[in-house]
Order: C-alpha cells, then structure tokens, then sequence
C-alpha cells in the first residue's frame, strides 16, 4: 500500500509564506493499494485538485478512470474541492462516494448540495463523469476490489467517519475528525463550549465509540489521525470537535498501531511549530515503539 | 480613499511558493475612508483582514463595517465562518449581496453554513450582531461612500459590480463578469472615468471561448472596460489559480504591449492603494 497526501490542513485552506513546507491545502489523501487499479481517495478537500490534475494524466485523462473517495464528513474542508477535480468533468470516468448522509439528507443530496447555483456555476448532478453515492454505516465492514473498508464512527459536530482499509495483511486508518471522547459528545446544536460535567448517557455513550475505535484500529500498520490542536488549544475550542497528539498516541498505544501521522494541521500552525509538535509527539511516542511523523504535502509513505 | 487587496486569487485558493507574490487567498479587497469601512467578497482573503481588524479592535479601533458581495459562489464566501469579527460578539456587521435562485442573502448563508457543511450549524451563530441583507441595483450610500451598484453577467447567473466614491476619488470593482461580445453599458458606467478599475482577468481570450458560460473575462475584456471607460488606473484581478506568478509577470507583459500608455497591473495581496484626499474633518 501506498499514501501519497495532497491536504493535509484542516478547517481551511491556508496561502501563506509561512505554511510553505507541510502545505496549505484541505484534506485529501491518495490510497494506492497492491492488485487495486482503481485509486481509493480519502476526503475531497483543496488538495484534491492537484490529485486530480495528476490523475488526468492516466486512463481519467481519456474517460476510462475508476475511483473510491471516501468522506468522512460533509464540512467545507473536506469536500470543497471535489467541483475542482479534474476527473469528475470528463464522461467515461466513474466515481464512487462512499459516506453518510443525515436525516432527511442523503448522502447524494447533501454532496450535490454544494454546487447549488449559489455556490457553483454548474450542478454536479450534470459533471460528465457518472458519480455513484453509497451511503455506508459505522463498525459495518463493507468489501471492494478484496479489500475490506471497515468505517467508524467519530466524536465531532454532526457526526464523522473514520475508514480503516485492509488488503494482503496490510492496513491503514484515517481518522478524522474527532475530537478526544472524555470532555463533550456533541448535541444535534451549536455549542460554545464543553459541558462542566457529562451525563451518564453521555460518558456511555462517548465509552462506547472509543472501544469501538480502538478495536477498529487493532494491530493497524499506519494510522493518520485528526491532531489539530495542541493540548491548551483544545482547552480553550472543545467543541470544533478536533483531537490532539497526546490523544491521538492514547488511542494508537491501546490499538497497537505501529505508526501514527498526525494530520489535519491547525490552519494558524506555522511549519516550525508543526516541526515542534512532532518533536515533542516523538519523544511521549517512543516508548510505546509507534513512529511518528507529520503529514506533509506531497509525502508517501509506504507500507511493505 | 483606501484601498487594500487581502486576496486576489479567483476561483480556488493557490498555496505554495509559486504563487508568493500574487497572493494565494480567493478574493477579497478593503475598502477605507475615513472612519467608513467597506469589504467586497469574503473569500480567504478576509481571514487575514479578520484578525488584522481584531488587532485594531482591540486598540480602539472601530467594531463596525459593511461587507458587500458581488455574488455568493464559495471563492466569494469561503472565509465568512472563520472571519473572526463575525464569530465574536460585539461586532456590528452589515453584510449584502445579491439573492441568488430564489434565496435572500440570510438564505444563501444559512444554507452555506448548515450543519453538514458546518460546524456553527447555520448563520444564526455567528455571534456578531449581523444584519443581512438583499442587494439590486441602486445607487446607495454607505456609511462614508457613495455606491453604486449594477448588475453585470456571470455565466449562467449574475454579479453584481460596484463603482465607490469617496474623498473625491472613485473606485470601480468588476469582478466575476463574462461579456460574450460587447462590455455592457453597465460595465462602463460603473468604470467611467474611474480614478481606479479592479476588473476579473482570470481567463485568457482563447479560455473564455473554452470555458465559456463559466462566467469570467479576460485581460483583454479587462482592458477594453479600462479603455473605453477611461479609466486612470487597471488593475487585473481573481488571477486563474494557476497562474504562477512569472506566468502573471509574462501575461502582464504581453497586456502592456497591446495598450501602450495605460497604466496596468496585477492586483497583490497586500497592495494599498490611496486614491483621492482624505475628506478634511471640521
């Protein structure tokens, strides 16, 4: 398995001198898996317009390309790039969504939704490429192309996905967005804040979709995990639902993950403090054996 | 009259080296006189702007401004959830903009910011004191400007343009704009005899018979505008995203050439522009 990372920001995509190295652009990961011609993509964020560009360079260029992206949410961040993408605009190409809509909203709608005429020239119901949406649901394990996509469920605003893939003894995990799942469980509402105290169907409920994402992650070979925030930024924003190294390396120590890529950069965070947060990840990660790196535009990392 | 660009980039965001010194940011330009304060489009560009007021806020500067918008496409309203005086409660901001397939301008946010989309769930949440609303054509006043505003066509929808007057000098902002053949009178009107033209060249002419209908001009409908108009001063705007910044220098120079004596450039990040005199207080 390959991961190549074309975003790798989170909230929006940042054009400034002093984010040069790991990048501006918004969520967007390339997953080439052994014995898979078909591309998996993770999130559809700014950085997939430069994926698509590269992708139109092969069989997409012709009409003749096949690919899985799969979002993890509907925020702007992870899906604003998606009317951008090379691919989707010429016929033949097919693309397969793969995520969760919500009540009311399907998957298809509320994707579609973000080329509504106020927001896009032209619909994304009429791009000449044939996108297929399949709505998926959390700790139920789906299989394409042999590999097994087991997706789970996250702790942020409206809820998230995380995916983890596996093929030929081989595996990785995307986890984003979620924030830790000790502090808030997040209300169908706007809050401004976490609450003094959770309740008890709260904390249970909070229990439960941590074990479920531990287990998830059992054993996994890579993990990329939502690590927005240092420790006093979550502090003072726990409800934009956005998770820390500290806490990332707690859910990677528990599942035996082997590496952890910190992901999701806060869009303020400049290149040198990202270079001091995987210093000091490093040295809380070394015990535990678990490497530790920070996502990187145009990084690969290779899996065996 | 101030004039300050925060971003100039059309479309999508450009991060990287490549695109330094045209500036990356999607569109949005500040608009000074006095104590008024005016801001055209909430692309990325206005996250900068937003601290950058912040920083003035909390120095005593002024709470209050209005923000108009030349349509709601997302290079245009992209910033708006991460605009820091929107988010912070104090803040007494008006913004307007064009309706836009049966949505008003608390519509067309509302839906922008809903909870799939967002994590603020809906506009009512920023925590600003914001009123929104509706913009057609007219000719307003502002605060400390004169404004007038025009409808100019983009694609299969429209823009709205802009001519703003204050301190003595005018300023005539046109960007997402497609003409087919002719500039429309509208055009020309809001840029006649402007002291400053900020005019869409995302396309080049052989890109808007390619891309046509996706609603955008080229440097060569910019100049035309410019010329025709009798503007002073052009200025080109919501550069292609990739358009690197010696691509710019080279289209900029193949721009001069075909309009020897008009004073042309490429909008930047950062660039202020002071037209006109400060009006004198009593």
């Amino acid at each position: 398995m390959r991961l190549t990372f074309w975003g790798v920001r989170g909230s929006y995509p940042v054009a400034s001198s002093t984010t040069l190295r790991y990048g501006g652009h918004t969520s967007c990961i390339q997953l080439d898996i052994p014995g898979v011609d078909t591309p998996y993509v993770l999130d559809a964020g700014t950085g997939i317009r430069n994926l698509g560009m590269r992708l139109l360079e092969g069989s997409f260029g012709k009409g003749e390309g096949t690919l899985r992206l799969f979002l993890s949410h509907l925020h702007w961040d992870h899906v604003q790039g998606l009317p951008f993408f090379g691919p989707a605009h010429v016929g033949g190409n097919r693309i397969h969504v793969y995520g969760r809509g919500r009540d009311g909203a399907p998957l298809l709608e509320a994707v579609t939704g973000i080329t509504r005429r106020e927001f896009f020239p032209v619909g994304m119901d009429s791009f000449p490429a044939t996108m297929e949406f399949t709505e998926v649901s959390p700790n139920v394990p789906i299989e394409a192309d042999g590999v097994r996509i087991l997706p789970l469920s996250l702790n942020h605003p409206w809820g998230a996905l995380g995916y983890r893939f596996d093929k030929g003894g081989k595996s990785v995990a995307y986890v984003t967005d979620t924030s830790p799942f000790h502090t808030i469980r997040y209300p169908e509402k706007f809050v401004t804040g976490a609450p003094k105290e959770l309740s008890e169907e709260d904390r249970s409920a909070l229990g439960e979709m941590r074990k479920n994402l531990v287990a998830g992650l059992s054993g996994a070979d890579v993990v990329i995990y939502d690590t927005q925030y240092t420790d006093a930024e979550y502090e003072k924003f726990p409800h934009w639902g956005h998770g820390t190294p500290k806490h990332a390396l707690e859910i990677c120590r528990e599942a035996k993950a082997k590496k952890l890529v910190l992901f999701h950069h806060a869009p303020g965070r400049t290149d040198d403090d990202q270079d001091k947060v995987t210093t000091e990840t490093r040295e809380f990660a070394s015990k535990d054996g678990i490497d530790v790196v920070s996502a990187m535009e145009g990084m690969r990392v290779e899996l065996g | 009259m101030k004039v300050r660009f925060w971003g100039t980039r059309g479309s999508f965001v450009a991060p990287g080296t490549a695109f330094q010194r045209y500036g990356g940011n999607t569109i949005c330009t500040e608009v000074t006189s006095g104590d008024s304060r005016l801001v055209l489009d909430l692309g990325t560009g206005c996250i900068p702007l937003g601290a950058a007021l912040a920083g003035e806020a909390a120095k005593g500067g002024s709470k209050r401004f209005a923000v108009m918008l030349s349509h709601t496409q997302i290079d245009h309203i992209q910033g708006l959830p991460f605009f820091v005086p929107a988010l912070v409660p104090g803040w007494d901001i008006r913004i307007m903009g064009p309706p836009t397939a049966g949505r008003d301008m608390t519509g067309v946010l509302d839906s922008a910011l809903n909870p799939n989309y967002s994590p603020l769930y809906g506009v009512e949440n920023l925590a600003a004191k914001l009123s929104l609303t509706s913009m057609q054509e007219g000719d307003i006043q502002v605060d400390g400007f004169r404004v007038k505003v025009r409808e100019l066509p983009h694609g299969q929808t429209k823009a709205l343009g802009f001519r703003i007057e204050a301190d003595g000098a005018s300023f005539a902002y046109l960007t997402d704009v497609e003409y087919g053949q002719d500039p429309p009178p509208a055009a020309l009107e809001l840029a006649l005899d402007a002291d400053l033209l900020v005019h869409d060249a995302m396309d080049t002419a052989e890109e808007v018979t390619r891309r046509h209908g996706l609603g955008h001009a080229s440097p060569e409908d910019a100049v035309r505008v410019a010329r025709e108009a009798g503007a002073k001063r052009l200025l080109l705007y919501h550069h292609d995203p990739d358009r690197t910044d010696p691509a710019m220098d080279q289209l900029l120079e193949r721009v001069r050439r075909t309009a020897p004596g008009m004073d042309i450039d490429g909008a930047r990040e950062g660039t202020v522009i002071e037209l006109g005199r400060p009006a004198v207080r009593s």
